[in-house]
C-alpha cells in the first residue's frame, strides 16, 4: 500500500482527547518534586553516613549479599599477594581466616599500590579488620573489594589462635 | 545437555519463563528484574533448605523472562504511558501514534524490531561472538572509562536550551530558555549523588544488597510515570487496528541494525542501559522515518536485555551486565559453547512467543482502551511497586524509592529527558573507572 493510502486509512490527531480532572496543579507538583528529591536525598545521605557497616563472618555469606558494603575481621595467615602488570602493582589480595571459614579480600589500582608501597601491608599472624564492597563472581567466588588503604586496620599484631572472621 | 530429559527441562524452563513474563510485563511500571530478584531470593531460600535448582533451569528461564519482557513491555510503554527507563519513545512517535489512534501499529512496529533483533542476536551468538568477542573485549577494555564520559557528554549536550525564543530579552527569557536544560542537568546531578550513596553505603540490609538499585529504579522510572497517569492521564482516542502492519524490509533492517547497535553498546558497556542504547539508536534514525525509529527502539531494548544475558555465557569473556547480576550468584560456573546454544534457543523461542502474545494483548487492550480507568490501574500498579520495594528492601528501600521519585519527577514535569536519571549508574561507574570514584566517596563522607 502507498504511504499516503496508509495515512488516509488511519485516523489522525483531530480526534478528541479527554483529560481527567486535574487533582493538583503542575506548578505545585514541580515544587513538591524538588522538595521530595532534595529532602529525600538529604535524609538518605544522613542515614547512609550514620550507618555503621555490618560486621559479617564467612558463615553469613550468601549470593544475595552482592554489592553489600561490609566489615570483616580475621587473621592473615599468608603474606599478601601482589599482582603486577609491566612492573607496576595492579592488584593485591589476601585471605583472612577464622573458625567459620575463609574470606578473600582484594584491592585494585591506587589502593593496591598504596597498600604495597607505603609500608601499610599487613603481616601474617595479624588480626585485621577490613571494610569494602562484597562481590560474588563465578570465577573468584565471594571477595571484599577494598576501596581505600585506610580500610585495612590491624587490630592485634599477634592474634589469638582460632579467631573468628 | 544432550539427553532428551535435559532438553525437555530446558524447553519447560523457557516456556515457564516466557509465560511468567507475559503475565506481568504488561503491568505499567513493572520491571521483570523486580520479579527476577524475588525469584532469586526464593531459589536461595530453597538452596538453604537443601533443595537445589539446577542452572539448566535458571539460565534459560531467566533469558526467556527478559526476552519476553523486552518484547511485551512495548504494551504498557505505548498504550498505558508508563514506560520503563528504556522507553524514551513514549514521548516521541509511540505517543504520537497512540494519540492518532494507531497504538496497535506502534506496539507491533516496536515488537517487530525486537523480533528482528532476536534473530540477529541469536545469529551473532552462534557464529560471531564465541570466536571474536574476547578480541574486541581486549581492545575495548582499556578505553571503557573515556567512552562512558563521551556518552555522558553526548547525553548532556543533547539537552540543548529550548524555549526562550519569544518576548523581550532579559533574565525571564533566559530562564525560560534554560528551564528544561537546567532540569536535565539537575536531574543528572541528583541521580548521580543518589548513585554514590547506594554504591558506597547503601542503607539496605546486607542480605538484600543485590537489590540495592531496585528501589532507586522504581522511584526514578516507574513511580513518576504512574503518578502522572494518576494525576493527569489523558484518555486516548478510539484506536484502529489495520488489516496488516505497513512495514517494508528496508524499514525493518534499518531499524533493527541501528537499534541493535545501540542496544549492543548498552549491553556491553557497564553503566549504560537500554535507555541510552535507544537514545543513541534514535539519534541515528529519528530524522528519517518514525516507523524506523519505532523498530529501532524495539531492537535496542531486546538487544540490551537479552544481549546482557548472552555476554554472561560467552566463554572467555563472561561479563555480568544488567540482569546477569541477578543470576550470577545462582548459576556461577564455566560456560561452554552448548550454553550459548541454550541461550540462543531461549532467546528465539521466547521472542517469537512474546511477539504473538503482544499482538493478542495489544488487540485486546486497544479495544478496551477508552473504557480503561487509567487512574485506577496506575494506582494499583503503584501499590504493587510499594509493596515490592518494602518487601524486598524494607523501610530504607522505601526511603530510597521516595528520594528517587522526587528526582524522577523533575524531568517529567519540566520537559527534559528522563534518561538523565540513568546518572544513578553512569556517573559513579564513570568516576570509578577513571580512578577517582573513591576520592569522591571520601569527599562526600561515604567512605
Amino acid at each position: 500500500m502507498h504511504e499516503q493510502d496508509v495515512k488516509n486509512a488511519v485516523p489522525y490527531a483531530d480526534r478528541p482527547v479527554k483529560p481527567h480532572d486535574a487533582v493538583i496543579g503542575i506548578r505545585a507538583m514541580r515544587r513538591l518534586a524538588l522538595l521530595l528529591a532534595v529532602g529525600g536525598l538529604f535524609l538518605l545521605y544522613r542515614a547512609a553516613r550514620q550507618r555503621e557497616l555490618p560486621l559479617i563472618t564467612a558463615a553469613d555469606l550468601t549470593p544475595s549479599m552482592q554489592f553489600a558494603p561490609v566489615r570483616a575481621r580475621g587473621v592473615l595467615l599468608q603474606p599478601v599477594r601482589k599482582h603486577r602488570r609491566e612492573g607496576e602493582i595492579i592488584v593485591v589480595s589476601f585471605r583472612l581466616r577464622g573458625h567459620e571459614g575463609e574470606l578473600q579480600a582484594v584491592a585494585f589500582g591506587e589502593t593496591a599500590r598504596a597498600l604495597a608501597e607505603n609500608g601499610s601491608m599487613p603481616a601474617p599472624g595479624e588480626l585485621l579488620e577490613i571494610s569494602g564492597i562484597l562481590q560474588f563472581s563465578s570465577r573468584y567466588g565471594p571477595q571484599i573489594h577494598i576501596r581505600l588503604p585506610e580500610h585495612v586496620a590491624v587490630l592485634e599484631t599477634r592474634a589469638p589462635p582460632g579467631t573468628n572472621l | 545437555m544432550t539427553d532428551a530429559g535435559t532438553a525437555s527441562t530446558i524447553l519447560g524452563a523457557i516456556l515457564a519463563g516466557t509465560v511468567l513474563s507475559v503475565l506481568v510485563s504488561w503491568v505499567p511500571g513493572f520491571h521483570i528484574y523486580n520479579l527476577m530478584g524475588f525469584l532469586a531470593l526464593v531459589v536461595l531460600r530453597l538452596r538453604h533448605g537443601g533443595v537445589m535448582v539446577a542452572p539448566e533451569i535458571i539460565l534459560p528461564a531467566a533469558v526467556a523472562m527478559v526476552t519476553a519482557f523486552a518484547v511485551i513491555n512495548s504494551l504498557p510503554a505505548i498504550l498505558l504511558s508508563a514506560p520503563d527507563e528504556t522507553a524514551l519513545f513514549t514521548v516521541l512517535p509511540g505517543q504520537q501514534y497512540l494519540m492518532q489512534g494507531r497504538g496497535w501499529e506502534a506496539v507491533m512496529l516496536t515488537a517487530a524490531g525486537s523480533l528482528g533483533a532476536a534473530a540477529l542476536l541469536a545469529a551473532a551468538a552462534v557464529w560471531v561472538l564465541p570466536s571474536h568477542l574476547w578480541r574486541w573485549h581486549r581492545i575495548l577494555q582499556p578505553h571503557v572509562h573515556w567512552i562512558l564520559w563521551c556518552v555522558i557528554v553526548f547525553m548532556l549536550m543533547s539537552e540543548w536550551p529550548r524555549g526562550g525564543t519569544r518576548g523581550q530579552g532579559g533574565w525571564r527569557k533566559w530562564l525560560d530558555g534554560w528551564k528544561s536544560t537546567g532540569a536535565g542537568l539537575l536531574t543528572f546531578g541528583l541521580a548521580g549523588f543518589l548513585g554514590f550513596i547506594l554504591l558506597y553505603r547503601a542503607p539496605v540490609a546486607p542480605e538484600r544488597a543485590f537489590q540495592n538499585l531496585m528501589p532507586a529504579f522504581v522511584g526514578l522510572f516507574a513511580v513518576p510515570g504512574l503518578l502522572v497517569n494518576i494525576l493527569w492521564a489523558v484518555r486516548p482516542p478510539a484506536q484502529i487496528v489495520p488489516a496488516c502492519l505497513h512495514v517494508t524490509p528496508t524499514i525493518l533492517w534499518k531499524g533493527v541494525l541501528s537499534g541493535g547497535l545501540g542496544g549492543a553498546m548498552a549491553a556491553y558497556f557497564p553503566g549504560i542501559t537500554g535507555g541510552v542504547g535507544g537514545f543513541l539508536a534514535g539519534h541515528a534514525v529519528a530524522q528519517r522515518d518514525e516507523r524506523v525509529f519505532l523498530v529501532s527502539q524495539g531492537a535496542a531494548k531486546l538487544t540490551y536485555y537479552a544481549g546482557a544475558m548472552l555476554l554472561f555465557v560467552i566463554p572467555g569473556v563472561t561479563l555480568t551486565r544488567s540482569g546477569a547480576w541477578l543470576i550470577s550468584g545462582l548459576v556461577g560456573r564455566f560456560w561452554e559453547r552448548e550454553d550459548i546454544l541454550v541461550v540462543s534457543a531461549a532467546l528465539l523461542l521466547s521472542a517469537a512467543l512474546a511477539f504473538m502474545f503482544t499482538d493478542l494483548l495489544a488487540r485486546i487492550m486497544v479495544r478496551r482502551l477508552q473504557r480503561l480507568d487509567y487512574r485506577r490501574l496506575s494506582l494499583g500498579a503503584l501499590l504493587l511497586m510499594a509493596a515490592l520495594v518494602a518487601g524486598m528492601t524494607g523501610g530504607h528501600g522505601l526511603l530510597i524509592a521516595l528520594a528517587g521519585t522526587g528526582v524522577g519527577l523533575i524531568p517529567v514535569l519540566n520537559g527534559s529527558r528522563r534518561m538523565n536519571c540513568l546518572s544513578v549508574l553512569l556517573l559513579p561507574m564513570a568516576c570509578n573507572m577513571s580512578g577517582f570514584g573513591s576520592r569522591i566517596g571520601v569527599l562526600l563522607g561515604l567512605l
